[in-house]
């Protein structure tokens, strides 16, 4: 058993989300908006990894040398790895388009945003 | 002891961190919150044994993420010095995450994970057994496979980097090649966006 609870990462994993989403939620500068999202998107991160870490079978030996943690499966670390992969696809192009907002609108203010608006 | 120590401090400085993020006035040092704060989290992959995704955290989040944000402060610099930071909706954002954040705690606390300490196999009770042919049998260096009483191999395990790199290629095959192309398509939708 190891010495650290699961579910304190996972209360670590929603604070981190909910804060995100405050943040995402309450800020009126653009790029604070998207810091937002990157927080709740390491929330995801967090808690993916620590449940993968926690249930999916593992053996801990000591094998012809090689010391450690086996696994049979990485489901979880595989989902966190396409997590981060689509978080920087998405900070790029959220990047991008408030800068080319900004070059049209002179703002950065989430709630002048309202091109699209009816 | 010690690792519940180490985790309460990487927790209280990523929690610390992200709560200087959504709170700070200037958005500068939002920025630099989130870097501390995506180093805690970099510190948390260290102690849930996955150094691999703890040093991809930051090499992606610290290096580039960051300084891809700092590059868009700098491009719109000085546009919303000493104003409101917040919006009018502040108190009811506050309200849902605070609500959000009591359901996600109390369900983490409280629902059976499953854990997988029975999963473990011990290594003196027989089951276990290492050797040239079984390691063949795994294709992979370093790794075990693990037999039944009979045994037939029942379970090949390795470690975390090399059943990922074999995951991406197999299981996850489709994935990665889509990942691949959405960068692609990202880096030149960025390109031609933020072009003059």
């Amino acid at each position: 058993m190891p010495a650290v609870p699961v579910w304190w990462y996972l209360i670590v994993a929603a604070g981190l989300f909910c804060i995100g989403l405050y943040g995402a939620l309450t800020r009126r500068n653009a790029i604070n908006v998207l810091m937002g999202v990157e927080l709740m998107l390491n929330g995801v991160n967090v808690q993916t990894v620590a449940l993968w870490r926690y249930v999916t079978p593992a053996v801990a030996l000591d094998v012809n040398g090689a010391t450690g943690r086996f696994v049979t499966a990485v489901d979880g670390l595989a989902f966190a790895m396409f997590v981060i992969v689509l978080a920087a696809a998405e900070a790029a192009v959220g990047l991008a388009l408030i800068i080319a907002i900004y070059r049209s609108r002179r703002s950065v203010r989430m709630d002048e945003f309202a091109l699209l608006h009816g | 002891m010690i690792e519940q120590a180490f985790f309460l401090v990487l927790a209280g400085v990523t929690l610390g961190a992200a709560l200087g993020v959504v709170t700070a006035r200037s958005v500068f040092v939002s920025a630099l919150w989130l870097v501390l704060s995506f180093l805690g989290i970099a510190g948390l992959y260290v102690l849930l044994d996955t150094g691999f995704l703890a040093v991809i955290q930051v090499l992606i989040y610290v290096g580039a993420i960051s300084v891809l944000i700092l590059f868009a402060i700098m491009l719109t610099r000085n546009i919303m010095v000493g104003e409101r930071a917040t919006n009018n909706q502040w108190a009811m954002g506050l309200a849902l995450a605070l609500a959000l954040f009591g359901t996600l705690a109390a369900v983490g606390h409280q629902a059976d994970w499953r854990l997988n300490d029975a999963a473990v196999v011990p290594a003196a009770g027989g089951l276990v057994l290492t050797g040239d042919s079984l390691a063949e049998r795994a294709t992979v260096p370093g790794a075990l496979v693990i037999q039944d009483e009979a045994g037939a191999p029942t379970v090949a395990a390795s470690g975390n980097i090399a059943t990922l790199g074999r995951a991406f290629m197999s299981d996850y095959l489709l994935a990665f090649e889509v990942a691949a192309v959405i960068l692609l398509v990202a880096l030149l939708g960025a390109i031609v966006i933020a072009r003059e």
